[in-house]
């Protein structure tokens, strides 16, 4: 529980850094990037609409320390401003619709990708050398060389477009009203097929890597010697002694690689148009959208954040040597 | 003496390495009765703690056994597949590391650890193994309730009573014992010698048991074998070894005394090192630290001698004279060293 | 160093990044203007045009060969910066130990925990477009990785006995960092290196490929940019974006190769398990094997 209670700490902390971080990047970058951003809005906005605007994102005329005031208030109140691509929506409604298939998509195929990689990982360092840990590691290493959206442009390009085996994009057919039929149901797996792959392609590697790595390093402790020198069958050594084990720091580096796997993630929805929350991203920087680009770091950070929670939480259930300290 | 136990004869173990082979423990060979408990001593990387992984035949790489044999109870141990193997462990011969702390699966309690052994072995069910973990560890003084403790949660002897109860789950004939009390303190370890001589007594087990500190061993043993360098340079009833060591070396250890952290590898009684495997010293291996070296230790090697009364000593000194005067010279040697 | 050329995998991944770095350095010279309007816009490739040509009817030779040259340059540049960064934090965190080590632990924690995309775009968008801005971007974004695993090996450091004598003998903690900390992590420094330039290529084409870099410059990222934007899916024009992907992936590979290799090296206990394997003519190793044997006179 104290575990817990200092990771929850350290989450507070960092989800502070990051919404100070958003709010003084504008202020102090070179130029006057805050006013070419208000520029955008003129024409859009009459000048009310402004003035909220400008409170909103805290550039009021008061001294810094009372804008970052006002802007941590709208921050914790979920007001972030309004898009200028999406005007006059909200961005936080535009992030919202947006999320739903981001957490699906990127939770799928990371969930996927890690058992499978973990998995993958076991087996080849239980018997290291052999035909498994000779072929796997180098091949995932090879394919996690390729940027996660140039494999998904591959994948896309030769099933999609040639081979036609797979849909082109979106996360649902068109022409599907989004409700909950069996229809629609299998609409989205069909189309969540090929990013999910791509993502799960692109990051098993690691994590088998990572697995057979910290597996090896555990199978050299005496507990696994004597765990054989007890006659148990090879299975259980494998996973109640070894695997067992070596799953505690794989969940660690689980939580650390997530930031990296979002960002591969969103990169893969572009590609595909799957509209989550890196296609949003894509329409923020295409129409310079100020405001929906720190909405979505925030949101995307804040999701990051609270899924390390998620895998800290599950680690402190894991060991009990966290369990009850 | 066909009614051994465990029979081992000229076992030679080969570390195999970038370097070439090299030779870790060179035809070692000693006989374990029934119930009786063996001692080896040495320093350390003298051999003895990769003896009785090769008994069991769990010695890791680069460890390979290159020759001679191992037979328990009349079984080839050397020519067992793994499926014999598994059919030999724990249920006829089990082992306690010598590091308790890292012996322990932190991540499952240990009444699953002492009931899986159960379950593999016997085919019972769960529930009916956790009972009998509960016995166990009340067997070695521990609450039975303790089943549902992780090894974190116990201190150091404890948790090395916790192995020492697992070893004995099955009620093999033979526990390998390799220093199971090195990391503990002097009041524990003597509480954990007393119980493993109890339950001796009580279930009757033979055992080789491992350390460096020979007062251990004299108090613990009915006979002793003494590593040199992968070699056995002296094997002999405890009691006879106490009173008249044969070997220069075994005397060397006899008047060294572990330090305060039970590692003991500096020994006051031998000035010196062990040798480097890789060139070890010609003839006697001992001869560049034993003070009684003469002209023929550094060009003939002494073969292991059977002498009065079971003992064997491997130095030239038991060779060169009839044994009775050897034992008078020996005397007045020691008499001269010490002060 | 003979050892390294005695790897396969080093040798092999080496050879590539030699290949690379060559042509990153005197490519240009010997193809075609790679900005150039050349020829008619996706043409497949023929032998006027190896490699086919862009949406732009330019070269995609050209382009593949010039686009290396900035994004290695970068990658190096970047990847060098961070590990200085990084050591810089890292020791100081490490060597101090104490409330410092707790601050700077939490910063890097902080920065290595945010995912790293949303941030660079956030601080791309701002800054004005151009190599200086991506650099800065990168390196803002990937110094805590190097840090971390730097303030872990200078932990373990800051106990040995030399460093204790150093303090012992009244030496600056400055100069102990210099002289008694720093040059025993060179290993580790080397294969952050590699790690950090591996990284900082990726996520430059990943910038770029966004449209967050400089769009009229060329580069692997910007090549991608263009490719998608110039519909090469639609159109079945693979030659636009397959070469620039090839070369980003091989790049990357030869650098996992490298450093598998450099762990290989400085780790004595694989080297012998490998000559244990062949030495026994086994096919694996695995702790279910029971310990084998094999009747060998002395």
């Amino acid at each position: 529980m104290k575990y817990v209670l200092r990771r929850l700490l350290f989450y507070v902390i960092a989800a502070w850094a990051s919404v100070t971080l958003a709010f003084f990047i504008p202020r102090m970058m070179p130029g006057d990037p805050t006013s070419t951003m208000f520029a955008r809005f003129k024409g859009k906005l009459d000048p009310a609409a402004l003035d909220d605007l400008r409170a909103a994102f805290g550039f009021t005329d008061g001294t810094l320390l009372e804008q970052y005031g006002v802007y941590l208030g709208n921050v914790l109140r979920g007001e972030l401003g309004i898009s200028i691509e999406y005007y006059p929506a909200t961005v936080s409604s535009v992030i919202g619709n947006a999320l739903v298939w981001t957490l699906v998509l990127a939770g799928v195929a990371v969930v996927i990708s890690f058992t499978l990689g973990t998995l993958g990982g076991v087996l080849a360092a239980w018997r290291r050398g052999g035909w498994l840990d000779s072929t796997l590691p180098p091949l995932f290493v090879l394919l996690g060389a390729f940027p996660y959206f140039w494999l998904a442009m591959a994948l896309l390009f030769v099933l999609g477009f040639q081979l036609e085996l797979f849909p082109l994009g979106h996360a649902y057919d068109d022409r599907i009203a989004p409700e909950a039929s069996w229809a629609f149901f299998s609409s989205v797996v069909g189309h969540a097929v090929l990013p999910a792959a791509t993502i799960v392609l692109a990051t098993m590697g690691a994590w088998m890597l990572d697995m057979r790595n910290t597996m090896i390093a555990v199978m050299g402790e005496d507990y696994i010697k004597l765990a054989v020198a007890k006659g148990l069958s090879p299975r259980r050594v494998m996973l109640r002694y070894a695997a067992r084990n070596a799953l505690l720091p794989n969940v660690t580096s689980f939580g650390m690689a997530l930031g990296f796997v979002v960002s591969g993630s969103i990169l893969t929805e572009i590609v595909f148009s799957y509209p989550g929350q890196g296609y949003l991203l894509l329409q923020a920087v295409q129409s310079q959208d100020y405001p929906l680009m720190q909405g979505l770091f925030l949101t995307i950070t804040l999701a990051v954040l609270g899924a390390n929670l998620l895998v800290d939480v599950a680690y402190a259930w894991l060991d009990p040597r966290t369990r009850q300290g | 003496m066909s009614d051994a136990l465990l029979t081992v004869e000229d076992l030679c173990v080969d570390y195999v390495t970038e370097r070439g082979w090299l030779r870790v423990v060179d035809k070692v060979s000693f006989e374990v009765q029934p119930g009786e408990i063996m001692g080896l001593a040495g320093e350390s990387g003298s051999g003895k703690s990769t003896i009785i992984q090769a008994i069991l035949r769990v010695l890791k790489a680069p460890g390979v056994i290159t020759g001679g044999t191992v037979r328990f109870d009349g079984k080839d141990v050397l020519a067992l597949d793994k499926r014999g193997l598994r059919g030999l462990r724990w249920c006829d011969i089990s082992l306690v590391c010598q590091s308790a702390m890292n012996a322990l699966n932190p991540v499952i309690t240990i009444g699953e650890q002492l009931g899986d052994a159960i379950e593999a072995h016997e085919g019972v069910r769960r529930s009916q193994a956790l009972v009998r973990a509960r016995e166990l560890l009340e067997l070695v003084g521990i609450e039975g309730s303790r089943v549902h403790a992780y090894a974190h949660e116990l201190s150091g002897g404890m948790r090395q009573r916790v192995v020492i109860a697992m070893a004995l789950a099955l009620r093999p004939r033979l526990v390998l014992m390799d220093e199971p009390t090195t990391a503990l303190d002097v009041v524990v370890q003597k509480e954990i010698l007393q119980q493993i001589i109890r339950l001796r007594r009580e279930l009757g087990f033979a055992v080789i048991f491992i350390t460096h500190d020979l007062s251990l061993m004299f108090e613990l043993c009915t006979h002793v074998g003494v590593l040199y360098a992968g070699r056995l340079v002296e094997h002999a009833p405890s009691q006879a070894l106490f009173e008249r060591p044969m070997h220069p070396y075994t005397l060397g250890l006899m008047r060294s005394f572990p330090d305060l952290h039970g590692e003991g590898d500096d020994l006051v009684g031998v000035p010196g090192n062990p040798p480097d495997l890789w060139k070890p010293p010609k003839g006697c291996r001992f001869h560049p630290r034993c003070p009684q070296a003469f002209a023929d230790c550094s060009t003939r090697a002494p073969q292991l001698r059977a002498l009065v009364g079971h003992r064997h000593a491997a130095c030239h000194l038991v060779d060169q004279v009839d044994q009775l005067d050897q034992l008078d010279q020996l005397d007045q040697v020691d008499q001269e060293e010490s002060p | 160093m003979d050892a390294l050329l005695s790897n396969r995998k080093a040798l092999f991944g080496g050879a590539i990044m030699v290949t690379f770095l060559l042509m990153a350095l005197v490519g240009p010279c010997f193809v075609q203007d790679p900005k150039g309007f050349v020829g008619l816009p996706l043409q497949p490739p023929s032998l006027d045009h190896w490699l086919g040509t862009t949406g732009q009817g330019q070269d995609v030779l050209a382009q593949t060969v010039a686009g290396a040259r900035s994004s290695l340059s970068i990658g190096l540049i970047v990847g060098f910066s961070v590990v200085a960064i990084g050591a810089l934090v890292g020791t100081t965190a490490g060597y101090f130990g104490g409330w410092v080590d707790d601050v700077l632990s939490t910063v890097i924690n902080v920065f290595l925990i945010m995912p790293g995309l949303p941030l660079m775009v956030v601080l791309a968008a701002y800054l004005p477009p151009g190599p200086g801005s991506i650099a800065l971007v990168l390196i803002l974004t990937g110094w805590s990785w190097s840090a971390r695993v730097v303030r872990s090996q200078a932990l373990s450091l800051r106990r040995k006995d030399f460093v204790a004598a150093a303090q012992v003998a009244g030496e600056r903690p400055l100069r102990i960092i210099a002289v008694e900390i720093l040059p025993n992590m060179t290993s580790l420094l080397v294969s952050a290196f590699i790690g950090a330039t591996n990284y900082a290529i990726a996520a430059q084409v990943g910038l770029e490929f966004l449209g967050l870099g400089e769009v009229s410059a060329v580069t692997w990222g910007t090549n991608l940019y263009w490719a998608t934007n110039d519909a090469a899916l639609l159109t079945g024009s693979w030659w636009t974006f397959v070469p620039t992907g090839l070369a980003v992936a091989l790049v990357s590979f030869s650098l996992v190769l490298i450093n598998t290799a450099l762990d290989e090296l400085g780790n004595p206990r694989l080297r012998s398990e490998r000559a244990f394997v062949q030495a026994l003519g086994l096919r694996a190793i695995s702790p279910d094997e029971p310990t084998p044997v094999v009747r060998r006179p002395s």
